[in-house]
């Protein structure tokens, strides 16, 4: 640490040096700060970020603005999982093939080469995929295509990271015909903006591109983002108030004295690109890429044996658990309040009682009379990995017709394999760790079958980084084809597409599990869907600054391996009646364009039909993972956004956006929830009724107003009051079944909160940002700061869930959970170019 | 590129490394807190628990009286009972060379079966919990240490009235102790039960009896991994803890399989042989296929006896020496079981005794065989009428598996006089 700020300092002197010499001449674009606004918790194996990063470079004055200004609050334009917005790095698809989902942790600090895209939001063309609804963003890392030059910046911030180190260096395209393109950064924070929390991320990128003459290049790319990070919690209304912190995290606890978090992710996937970019004739271009990306994802958390629950935040560690007035409800208020220890993991205790829990484990391995005897471990860190490895391929052939007209077209191909199992991580001062289903064990205590977690390898003894639990691997291969043209005449620009995609997963067991000895080994059967979708879209060009737009697309998705599989850590199991997912969505707007307003206003209409959304939780009382499945998912999601921006000066610009809408689930779902220590079902196929409830989990409404004001001495400055409303938490579907109210007569009074979806309170926040820059001959220094939510509102609820436990007898036994919107929060650049 | 700028170029890039390699000192390894050694402390047995409390009870004498360890002292004992099954809850028992105790824990499970452990008692409170002495609080992180493991304690073999009895010294003798009891079955009212009820998740108490009547309860908890399975109909013996609850002494199973009831239910039994002698004639010289009516000395016979009624064989005396056998047809004898009733009358001197023999040839002639007595219960009466009926008790013929005869033999001298009534006979294995 000290030896970083030493050099940081260095560097800051030197930069300061240079702005002593400070020159004025123009620049032609301001920084604009790029910035991640907030992290992701509400997913606990995503290190998908935030989407502002990535839509702050469309030309769309709506989506520019909610980009980065509304992604704070969780905002998600038009209510969209970022399932729907495909990312591209140089062609080639890189959403996670299981969930759909981009993880830009994968390229997370490679902000420098990674910051040539093209975005094309919601349903407009795109030059390079058929998309989704929510969009296309193709990164393009081509070295010939980077800026040549250096770049070194240092970053200060206060969020999930409080330093950020990077550097790269591009050639250019040389005259011999090369490009080289070299970058890396560090990111770290020994404590983020929450406590407990750490970051320590890294990054690299290489890449070489050769011109072998005017039609043909070819390049090879190489990056990763290796990364390590202390993960934050989510609690109840009553930890917050308990322990005075809205950001109370339960993940860390003292060991010897020293802060340690149980729940570390540790990412890093890094990717091999080679493309090969062919200039047939002037109007045509092919360009074909392969890739290749493996590696490791996972996320340690705690587990235990036979021992009491040690998360602090347990709900029978509450004073809640109690009455008050209660003896216990005074003790644990007082503990929670006063003191650290108990509010967070006694890490200690761990080593305390695992070093003293001596145990014999009989016939280890399933061999007779083979005895170990030691210290079994009654608590451990375990290490839940899905690692990838996944080859894409892809070529994309463009031919301009004419000059009006191109026809694109493509063919992906993509096979993921994610191997998900468990490793002993940490045996936390113990000998080993018995491989049994301790959640099968309560059940069937005299069946030494059922409870292994393999039978080809039973009463298992492992130690650290070894691998137990569970270890399956799912497999998915999709082939993809997709043509789409357009045509851009005097008064109308069309443009039509269509895609054909062919889709097989299935799950490959390396365990036979105990309980499912002829479901859990070897391939399940293979899940096949052939899907399609079709787009088209109008600008209607009334003037030169009248333009009315018309898109509307129909596709079916087929399902995805992560809701698919019941229980995929046990068994094979699908869910009943596996289909695709089918979506109709349109849209209109009317744009306006002069030299000093830019305004656009859109209405939107998105139907979801068939979908499927699957969760998984501990369940205590049962000890065992509890999955629920939800199919015949509809959602109708409509609503307008608004975005404005107006050159009142030729310095001053003042912004507006606005977006407003309602998700809403538009069926009653069937929910199956499903268990993974019994293939005894807890409920098949229950009803939900949640029709016109919200799908939650964001605000539908946002509005922003700002100024900024780019002064002619390379300097700038902007300001922004944001306001969130109408935001709904998620709900449990098991809340919403007849089963769940069956012991309640109509009136009673607790059937309503039971029933209720909650509200939360409108927020509004202010943003400011600005920066300098300066150059010296051929240098370019500068720094842009960004400081979000000024008055520092820590109450600020930007989501919340409804817990997936629910008693009948005691509605409030598991109370909803809370996100806060982070409180002031700074993020400072400074860098140098030449 | 010139030389100088490509000099300052690669001065720069190797700072950019020297930035990105910024080694942050972000904790990966974490150090090992020392090892917290429990004390031991004064040496306690449980008896002592036990003296200890009753101090304080005969000091207090309120069932609510505790009593707090307050200095270090530990007792050792091996864990005879722990919850993985269910049938008990965040509880368990242990017991040393005499006594056994509850322990009530804080949290469930961490105490197996078979574990030798040290309890650390500073601060443990020890009381009685409806009417059984426990220790409470116990934390299996803070209060214990494993010494040993697998050591499992032979259950001593009690009976139903053994278990019950109150001991001037030592009170209860077996409370929270691991008791084997044999020879036991479920009464008839319990029978198609299940152990508790799982569904409801209620415990439920199933009634056992031995063969004089005695009962005790097994009680079994509805979380019991076990309640829902069907009690066994049978009968044998059963290993279990000896719990006391308000006054009601109950087992507690800590596996199903220690209940081994394989053994016919009492009265329950087969066939190998049954002599009601329905029908027989009455006054008539028994001659039943198979058996022999045979005088070795006198005259006088086995007769029928029937008088619509009731029938049996009967033989009665002239005054003179006799000595006349009644012989069963050959029997085949695998570990079987004999009874029959008699009835005598009359007697001055003649003598009835039952007789097996594996050597006899079935014809005639018995005294060329060797004849063993069995030791059963046979009828007498007074000179000038007839006694009860006699129930022979239960004979094990264990001893003479194998082909084999049973015999009754009528004896008198000269001078004496007796009559005697035999009836179903039953050989029967249990």
């Amino acid at each position: 640490m000290k030896k970083g700020i030493l050099i940081l300092t260095a560097l800051l002197i030197t930069i300061i040096g240079f702005a002593q010499e400070a020159d004025t001449l123009p620049q032609k674009s301001p920084e604009i700060p790029v910035i991640t606004l907030t992290d992701s918790e509400l997913d606990e194996d995503n290190q998908s970020q935030d989407i502002s990063g990535l839509l702050s470079s469309s030309t769309d004055v709506y989506v520019n603005i909610a980009g980065y200004t509304f992604g704070q609050a969780r905002f998600r334009i038009r209510g969209y999982d970022n399932q729907n917005t495909y990312v591209l790095i140089d062609g080639i698809y890189v959403n996670d093939a299981e969930t759909g989902r981009p993880y830009y942790g994968n390229w997370g600090g490679l902000n420098e080469v990674m910051r040539n895209k093209v975005v094309s939001p919601g349903l407009a063309f795109s030059d390079y995929s058929f998309g989704g609804i929510g969009g296309v963003t193709n990164i393009i890392t081509r070295p010939s295509q980077q800026r040549a030059g250096t770049s070194i910046s240092y970053a200060s911030a206060n969020k999930s990271y409080r330093n950020r180190a990077m550097f790269s260096h591009s050639t250019g395209l040389m005259d011999n015909g090369w490009a080289f393109t070299l970058s890396g950064s560090s990111r770290w924070a020994e404590e983020g903006y929450v406590q407990g929390s750490f970051y320590e991320a890294y990054s690299y990128f290489i890449g070489a591109e050769k011109k072998i003459n005017d039609k043909h290049s070819i390049a090879l790319t190489f990056y990763g983002s290796p990364s390590r990070r202390g993960k934050t919690g989510v609690g109840t209304a009553e930890v917050y108030e308990l322990t005075g912190d809205n950001f109370y995290n339960p993940n860390w606890g003292y060991q010897n004295g020293v802060m340690r978090n149980a729940k570390v992710g540790t990412f890093h996937q890094p990717r091999t690109m080679l493309s090969h970019y062919w200039q047939i004739d002037p109007t045509m271009k092919l360009t074909t890429s392969v890739s290749y990306a493996a590696g490791r994802a996972g996320s340690t958390a705690l587990n235990w044996y036979d021992a009491a629950d040690p998360r602090p935040d347990y709900y029978r560690n509450l004073p809640s658990y109690y009455e008050e007035g209660e003896f216990m409800y005074d003790y644990l208020t007082e503990m929670w309040q006063n003191s650290e220890t108990f509010r967070q993991l006694d890490w200690d205790s761990f080593y305390h009682a695992n070093r003293k829990n001596l145990y014999t484990v009989e016939d280890v391995g399933g061999e007779e009379g083979v005895d170990i005897t030691g210290n079994r471990a009654k608590f451990i860190i375990e290490d839940r990995r899905y690692d990838l490895n996944r080859i894409d391929f892809a070529t994309l052939f463009s031919k301009e017709l004419n000059e009006k007209t191109k026809l694109i077209t493509g063919i992906n191909y993509l096979s993921s394999k994610t191997h998900n199992y468990k490793l002993v991580e940490d045996l936390l001062g113990a000998d080993w760790w018995l491989d049994i289903d301790q959640f099968a064990e309560r059940d069937n205590a005299d069946d030494v079958y059922i409870i292994q977690s393999d039978v080809s390898n039973p009463n298992n003894v492992v130690y650290e980084g070894e691998l137990f639990g569970y270890d399956y691997v799912t497999n998915i291969t999709k082939s993809s084809a997709f043509a789409q043209a357009e045509t851009k005449l005097e008064h109308i620009d069309l443009f039509a597409g269509v895609d054909v995609s062919y889709t097989e997963f299935w799950r490959t067991g390396n365990m036979r599990n105990g309980k499912f000895p002829a479901n859990s080994y070897g391939n399940s059967p293979t899940y096949k869907f052939l899907n399609y979708g079709v787009k088209g879209g109008a600008n209607v060009k009334i003037t030169g600054r009248n333009f009315v737009l018309l898109n509307a697309a129909y596709l079916t998705r087929a399902p995805f391996v992560r809701d698919a599989f019941v229980s995929p850590r046990t068994r094979h199991d699908v869910v009943d009646n596996l289909t695709s997912e089918k979506i109709y969505t349109g849209d209109i707007s009317y744009f306006y364009r002069s030299p000093y307003v830019q305004a656009k206003i859109t209405g939107f209409y998105t139907q979801f039909t068939d979908g499927l959304q699957s969760s998984s939780f501990y369940h205590d009382e049962l000890r065992t993972f509890v999955n629920y499945a939800m199919t015949g998912v509809n959602k109708t999601h409509y609503g307008a956004e608004l975005g404005i921006e107006a050159k009142l000066t030729s310095t001053f610009t003042a912004t507006f956006a606005t977006g407003y809408g309602k998700y809403l689930y538009s069926s009653r779902p069937s929910v199956t929830i499903a268990q993974d220590n019994s293939s005894e079902v807890l409920a098949e196929n229950r009803t939900v009724y949640i029709k016109n409830y919200h799908v939650g989990s964001m605000p539908e409404y946002a509005a922003s107003i700002g100024g900024k004001y780019y002064a002619p001495k390379y300097w700038f400055v902007g300001l922004n009051a944001n306001y969130f409303a109408e935001s709904y938490i998620n709900i449990n579907p098991e809340k919403h079944t007849a089963e769940a109210l069956n012991i309640f007569v109509t009136d009673d009074p607790q059937v309503e909160p039971i029933l209720e979806q909650e509200k939360l309170d409108p927020g509004y926040t202010f943003d400011i940002w600005g920066g300098k820059s300066w150059r010296i001959e051929d240098y370019t220094i500068g720094f842009t700061l960004s400081i979000n939510n000024i008055l520092d509102n820590t109450d600020l609820i930007t989501n919340g869930y409804e817990q997936y436990r629910f008693d009948q007898n005691d509605i409030d036994k598991f109370p909803n959970k809370y996100f806060h919107l982070y409180g002031r929060s700074y993020f400072l650049n400074v860098y140098f170019r030449f | 590129m010139k030389v100088n700028q490509l000099l300052r170029n690669s001065k720069i890039a190797l700072l950019s490394f020297l930035v990105i390699s910024v080694s942050s000192c972000i904790h990966n390894e974490f150090e090992e807190p020392p090892t917290n050694v429990i004390p031991v402390g004064k040496v306690y047995t449980i008896q002592d628990l036990y003296a200890i409390y009753d101090s304080v009870y005969f000091a207090e004498e309120t069932e609510s009286a505790t009593y707090k360890f307050t200095e270090d002292c530990s007792v050792y004992a091996v864990i005879s009972m722990d919850d993985k099954s269910g049938n008990l809850y965040k509880s368990a028992y242990m017991q040393d060379g005499i006594r056994g105790i509850n322990l009530h824990l804080l949290s469930s499970g961490g105490l197996y079966e078979g574990d030798s452990v040290q309890i650390f008692l500073k601060d443990l409170v020890l009381g009685k919990y409806s009417g059984m002495l426990q220790l409470d609080s116990v934390d299996t992180d803070k209060n214990v240490v494993k010494v040993a493991t697998l050591r499992d304690i032979e259950p001593e073999v009690v009976t139903i009235s053994d278990l019950i009895t109150y001991d001037g010294i030592l009170g209860r003798p077996y409370i929270g102790r691991i008791v084997k009891i044999d020879n036991v079955q479920f009464q008839d009212k319990e029978l198609g039960k299940t152990y508790a009820d799982a569904t409801n998740l209620i415990t439920e108490n199933r009634a056992l009896e031995n063969e004089y009547g005695d009962t005790i309860v097994v009680r079994t908890s509805g979380y019991a991994s076990f309640a829902d399975q069907k009690i066994p109909e049978g009968r044998g013996s059963i290993i279990a803890l000896a719990g006391f609850y308000n006054g009601d002494w109950q087992l507690l199973i800590r596996h199903v399989g220690e209940v081994n009831f394989n053994q016919r239910r009492f009265g329950d039994y087969d066939t190998v042989l049954f002599a009601g002698f329905d029908g027989i004639d009455n006054g008539i010289a028994v001659s039943l296929t198979d058996w022999e009516n045979y005088q070795q000395i006198g005259s006088i016979s086995w007769l029928g006896s029937n008088n619509g009624e009731s029938a049996t064989v009967r033989i009665a005396g002239n005054d003179e020496a006799n000595t006349t056998w009644l012989i069963t047809p050959q029997v085949a004898i695998n570990g079987a079981k004999l009874k029959f009733s008699t009835r005598g009358g009359f007697l001055t001197g003649a003598t009835l005794k039952a007789y097996i023999s594996n050597d006899y040839d079935g014809q005639g002639n018995a005294e060329n065989a060797t004849w063993t007595e069995l030791s059963a219960n046979i009828g007498t009466g007074p000179v000038s009428s007839f006694g009860a009926w006699t129930e022979s008790g239960t004979i094990d013929l264990a001893s003479y598996n194998g082909q084999a005869y049973i015999a009754f033999k009528y004896v008198t001298e000269a001078g004496q006089n007796g009559q005697f009534y035999v009836d179903d006979i039953l050989v029967f294995n249990e």
